[in-house]
């Protein structure tokens, strides 16, 4: 067993790695509930997996510098862009597998905060397609 | 990297410098998630991007002499101009949008700082533009040029967007004409005029822009003023979008 505490996860953002700008990262993948109920059910709901869906929620600090953070998000706005998420900077591996999908990138919140706190978003983009899991 | 804290944002409404009633920046850019899932799509939700949605929001403390005397009269109205920098200084980032004043809202909690929220939300073919503030607000009182800003090329399905902020004009029959100019270097040794501003006789805004392609990458903006002892305090951002 290898349960661990999230230290340097690796987040690339169109194959640049933003994981310097990133605090959480959450990938949640599931299925649509389709319920199967029926008379021979024993009185116990019963369901099936229906579509798949998935998203990304990334917070970030952000970064104005040319070239770099907002201007990366600002650029792909509208666009899919393929994000691939490692829980550890280490070897992929059977042990720290990557995550990859390509998620719509709808949502931009650039400047957004109290006075005082620092630069950054929560930012939630919907995912595209299938999310691939690869251990090398 | 430069991550930071924003502490010196700068916030224009309009011709007014709402920065001093300003606590809290609200933006967000957003487009429609259009499902565009099929028999083909291997059992895996697919989208594409919709409509774009877009605003600037303030959060502030009410204040009667400033922010809440400027927006409760433009409730409702349309083609307020919302322009956020990052710092305010030459070359910060920007972020500025056009369209509606829909909302005011004064809250008035006993033994609190009294609080008044507003925005502009963008009604406008350019949506939020993201720029740079190539002419930061400052008091000018004769003709000059503004430093130059590389910002890039307009392809032919961009636009060049300059939005012109002028906070106060004192002096006798004073006159300002700004112009955004481009040129393929630095040095502008060779300047083209690309956008000209109304003539700015009084405080005022305005918002133009110039459709690609043009290749010239470095830009300003340049103003001649006239008048007696005139006096203009001004700010200007370009986008390219």
């Amino acid at each position: 067993m290898a349960t661990q505490v999230i230290l340097d996860p690796v987040v690339t953002f169109d194959g640049t790695d933003i994981s310097a700008y990133v605090e959480s990262v959450e990938i949640p993948i599931e299925h649509d509930e389709v319920e199967f109920t029926n008379a021979g059910s024993a009185g116990k709901k019963t369901r099936k997996a229906g579509l798949q869906d998935g998203s990304i929620t990334l917070l970030l600090q952000n970064d104005y510098t040319d070239n770099l953070l907002d201007e990366i998000i600002w650029n792909a706005l509208g666009t899919a862009k393929t994000i691939v998420v490692k829980a550890n900077n280490a070897s992929t591996s059977a042990n720290n597998p990557t995550y990859s999908a390509s998620y719509l990138i709808s949502k931009h919140t650039p400047i957004a905060g109290q006075v005082g706190a620092k630069a950054g978003m929560t930012l939630t983009w919907p995912r595209t397609g299938a999310t691939t899991r690869a251990t090398s | 990297m430069a991550t930071q804290i924003l502490t010196d944002c700068t916030i224009w409404l309009n011709q007014y410098d709402v920065t001093s009633n300003v606590t809290e920046l609200g933006g967000t850019i957003e487009k429609a998630e259009v499902e565009s899932t099929t028999f083909a799509s291997a059992g895996k939700r697919e989208r594409k991007a919709g409509i774009e949605d877009s605003r600037l929001d303030l959060m502030t403390f009410w204040d009667p002499a400033l922010i809440e005397s400027v927006a409760v009269p433009l409730v409702g109205t349309s083609n307020n101009v919302l322009c956020a920098t990052v710092g305010g200084a030459q070359d910060d980032v920007a972020y500025f949008n056009r369209g509606e004043l829909l909302m005011v809202k004064s809250g008035l909690p006993v033994g609190e700082m009294a609080k008044f929220d507003t925005g502009v939300a963008t009604s406008s073919a350019e949506g939020v533009v993201r720029g740079n503030l190539i002419t930061p607000k400052a008091t000018r009182t004769a003709t000059g040029n503004g430093t130059g800003y590389q910002a890039g090329a307009v392809s032919s399905t961009q636009k060049v967007y300059a939005l012109a902020q002028v906070f106060t004009v004192t002096g006798t029959t004073p006159s300002m004409t700004l112009k955004i100019q481009s040129d393929d270097n630095s040095g502008f040794t060779s300047p083209t005029d690309r956008i000209t501003f109304t003539a700015f006789t009084a405080a005022g805004f305005e918002m133009q822009s110039l459709a690609g392609s043009i290749s010239d990458t470095y830009w300003r903006a340049v103003w001649t003023i006239s008048g007696t002892s005139p006096n203009f305090t001004f700010g200007v951002c370009l986008g390219i979008r």
